[in-house]
C-alpha cells in the first residue's frame, strides 16, 4: 500500500558490466549495479579509483567499452536533460563572472535557445529552483565570490532548473566547511524525499550512515552495495584501499578511532558499521 | 567652435575618413566582444597568434593582387581549425603547439615578403595597421563580416557561456561543446582577419584583450563586462582613428594606446572602489 504523496520508488538507474577504457588502461572494470529513485547514494573509493569516470558514463558524455547504462531505460545519450551535473570545482572556469542567477538560468540551454532569452516559465522556474535551495537573496552576487557550499546549491538549483530527476554530486564537499556541508545534505534530503535520484562521489566515510540511504565502493569494480552500515567489510575496505584499509575497522559510524573503544566490535570481528 | 569642427568633423569630408569610421565601430564592437571569451577563457596567447599566422595569406594576396581578406580569411580559419585541433589531439601541451605553428606561419609569411619584388603594400601597414587606406570593397567585407559574427555570437550567447563557463556540465545537458569551441575558434579569427587593416597583425591582440580587461574592471556580471567592453571599444578605434588622421601616425598603435589609457583609469577607478 503506497502512501498518497510518497513518490513511487523506481529503477532509475542500472549498470550492467560496463566497462571504460583509456588506452590498455582498464578505468572501470564490470561495472554492475543499480539504483532506485528517491534514494541517496554515496560512491566510495580510492582516488583514481573510477568514480568520476563511472559519473562522466552515466551523464553520457563517457562511452562504454563493454556493458550497459540505462537512465530510466534508455542510454545515457538518449537520457540527457534527465541528469543534472553538478561538477568538481576545479572543472568550472570560475575567471567567468556570473552571478548565482546566470548559472541556474543555464540549466535552461538548450541547442534550440538563442539570443539567450528566457520564457517567462522559464524564469519562474529558475526563481523556483533557486528558492528550493534556498539561494534566491543571493542571486545577483557572482559565484567566484561565494563559499564552497554556497556554490554547490548554485549548482544544484541548475540541476534542478534542468528538470533533472537524476542529480550527480561529484566530491560536492570538497572545499566545503562541515556546516556548510549539513546546510547542502539537508537540501539533498528534501530532493530525495521528493522523488529525485542523488548519487554523491564522496571521501568522507565518518558521516556516510547520517548521509546517505546506500553506498557503492568503487576501485574500478564494485566491491560492494549496499546500506552503509553492511557494505564496509575488511575485505571491501582493503580492497578499497588497500592494506592500509583496514585501519577503517577501528572506526565505527560517528566515532573516529580516537574517542573510545566500541565495546560491540573486537578487532578482527567484521564491522557492522564504520 | 571652429577648432572642433576642424578636430572632428572636417576629417569627414573625405571619403576614405568615412570608411575609415566604418571599419572603426566593427573592430571596435567586435574585438571586445569576442575580447570578453579571448580574457575569460585565457585565450590571448591564441589570439596573437592566429593574427600573426595569417601573415602568409595576407602577403600571397598582395603578391596576386587580390584582396588581402581573399588570402587571410581562409588563412584564419585553417589556422583556427589547427589549433583547436593541435590542442585536444596530441600530447605536447597546447600553449607548445600553438608556438611553434604561430612561429612557422609568421616566419613563412617574413621570408615571401622577403622574396617578392615588389609588394603593392608596406611591410609596416601589415604588421601596424593603416586604416587611412581602405577600399569600399574591404569595407563592404569587412561589415558584412562582423554583421555575421555578430549575430552568431548573440545567437549562440548562452551556449557559449555554458560552454566557457563549465564546459562538462554543457556536454552533460546536451551541447555540441567541441564545435561551439571550433565555432568561437573561427569567429575569432575571422574578427581578427577584419581588424587587421586597423590595428595590424602585431597589435591586434591589444584590441582583443584590453578593451575586454578594462570592461571587466568597470562591470561585474558578464553581460554587463561584454557591453562596458564594447563601449571601450568603439572609444578606443574612434579616438585613434582621430590621433593616426590628425598626427600621421600609424592607427594600430593609436588606438592601442587609446585603449590602455582607459585600461589605466579603469584599474584606478577599480582600486578607489575597493578601497570605499
Amino acid at each position: 500500500m503506497v502512501e498518497i504523496g510518497t513518490p513511487v520508488s523506481r529503477k532509475i538507474i542500472e549498470a550492467v558490466d560496463a566497462c571504460v577504457e583509456f588506452g590498455s588502461e582498464l578505468a572501470l572494470d564490470d561495472v554492475t549495479f543499480s539504483v532506485m529513485s528517491g534514494t541517496m547514494t554515496g560512491v566510495v573509493g580510492p582516488n583514481g579509483g573510477g568514480k568520476s569516470t563511472l559519473f562522466n558514463a552515466l551523464a553520457g558524455v563517457q562511452e562504454l567499452a563493454h556493458g550497459s547504462i540505462y537512465i530510466n531505460g534508455k542510454s545515457p545519450k538518449h537520457a540527457r536533460g534527465e541528469v543534472g551535473y553538478v561538477p568538481q570545482r576545479e572543472r568550472v572556469n570560475w575567471r567567468f563572472p556570473l552571478s548565482a542567477r546566470d548559472v541556474v538560468s543555464l540549466g535552461k540551454t538548450g541547442r534550440a535557445s538563442l539570443f539567450g532569452r528566457s520564457t517567462p516559465a522559464d524564469e519562474r522556474s529558475i526563481e523556483e529552483s533557486l528558492r528550493r535551495v534556498e539561494m534566491w537573496d543571493l542571486r545577483n552576487v557572482l559565484v567566484d565570490k561565494m563559499s564552497g557550499g554556497q556554490r554547490q546549491r548554485v549548482f544544484l538549483a541548475r540541476a534542478l532548473a534542468q528538470g533533472a530527476g537524476i542529480l550527480l554530486l561529484d566530491e560536492a564537499f570538497s572545499g566545503v566547511d562541515v556546516g556548510s556541508q549539513e546546510g547542502l545534505v539537508e537540501v539533498l534530503k528534501v530532493l530525495r524525499d521528493e522523488g529525485k535520484c542523488i548519487l554523491m562521489a564522496t571521501h568522507d566515510l565518518n558521516t556516510l550512515a547520517d548521509r546517505f540511504d546506500e553506498v557503492i565502493c568503487l576501485n574500478r569494480h564494485v566491491c560492494a552495495q549496499g546500506s552503509p552500515e553492511t557494505a564496509f567489510t575488511p575485505s571491501v575496505l582493503e580492497e578499497l584501499y588497500g592494506p592500509h584499509g583496514s585501519m577503517f575497522a577501528d572506526h565505527w559510524q560517528g566515532h573516529h578511532g580516537h574517542e573510545g573503544h566500541n565495546p560491540d566490535h573486537e578487532p578482527g570481528e567484521n564491522p557492522t558499521s564504520l | 567652435m571652429t577648432e572642433i569642427f576642424a578636430v572632428f568633423i572636417s576629417p569627414f569630408e573625405y571619403s576614405f575618413m568615412i570608411r575609415a569610421l566604418v571599419i572603426s565601430v566593427c573592430v571596435g564592437v567586435m574585438c571586445p566582444l569576442l575580447g570578453v571569451y579571448v580574457v575569460n577563457r585565457g585565450l590571448g596567447f591564441m589570439g596573437d597568434a592566429m593574427a600573426h599566422s595569417v601573415l602568409p595569406g595576407m602577403v600571397l594576396a598582395f603578391m596576386l593582387g587580390v584582396s588581402p581578406f581573399l588570402g587571410a580569411i581562409p588563412t584564419g580559419i585553417a589556422v583556427a581549425l589547427a589549433i583547436g585541433y593541435l590542442g585536444k589531439s596530441f600530447r605536447v601541451s597546447e600553449d607548445t603547439s600553438i608556438g611553434i605553428l604561430f612561429a612557422a606561419l609568421f616566419s613563412i609569411g617574413l621570408v615571401m615578403i622577403s622574396l617578392s619584388k615588389g609588394l603593392s603594400v608596406r611591410v609596416e601597414d601589415i604588421l601596424l595597421g593603416q586604416i587611412l587606406g581602405v577600399s569600399n570593397t574591404d569595407v563592404i567585407i569587412t561589415f558584412s563580416l562582423a554583421g555575421l559574427v555578430l549575430i552568431i555570437i548573440a545567437a549562440l550567447h548562452r551556449q557559449l557561456v555554458f560552454t566557457s563557463f563549465d564546459p562538462l556540465g554543457a556536454t552533460v545537458i546536451g551541447l555540441p561543446t567541441r564545435w561551439l569551441d571550433y565555432l568561437l575558434l573561427v569567429s575569432l579569427s575571422v574578427v581578427i582577419v577584419v581588424s587587421l587593416q586597423a590595428v595590424g597583425i602585431v597589435l591586434v591582440v591589444a584590441m582583443l584583450i584590453t578593451p575586454a580587461a578594462a570592461g571587466a574592471l568597470i562591470a561585474r556580471r558578464f553581460t554587463r563586462v561584454m557591453a562596458s567592453s564594447v563601449v571601450i571599444g568603439v572609444f578606443s578605434a574612434v579616438c585613434g582613428l582621430y590621433l593616426a588622421y590628425h598626427l600621421d601616425i600609424p592607427s594600430g598603435p593609436s588606438m592601442t594606446l587609446v585603449a590602455t589609457a582607459i585600461f589605466v583609469l579603469a584599474v584606478i577607478y577599480n582600486q578607489i572602489r575597493a578601497d570605499q
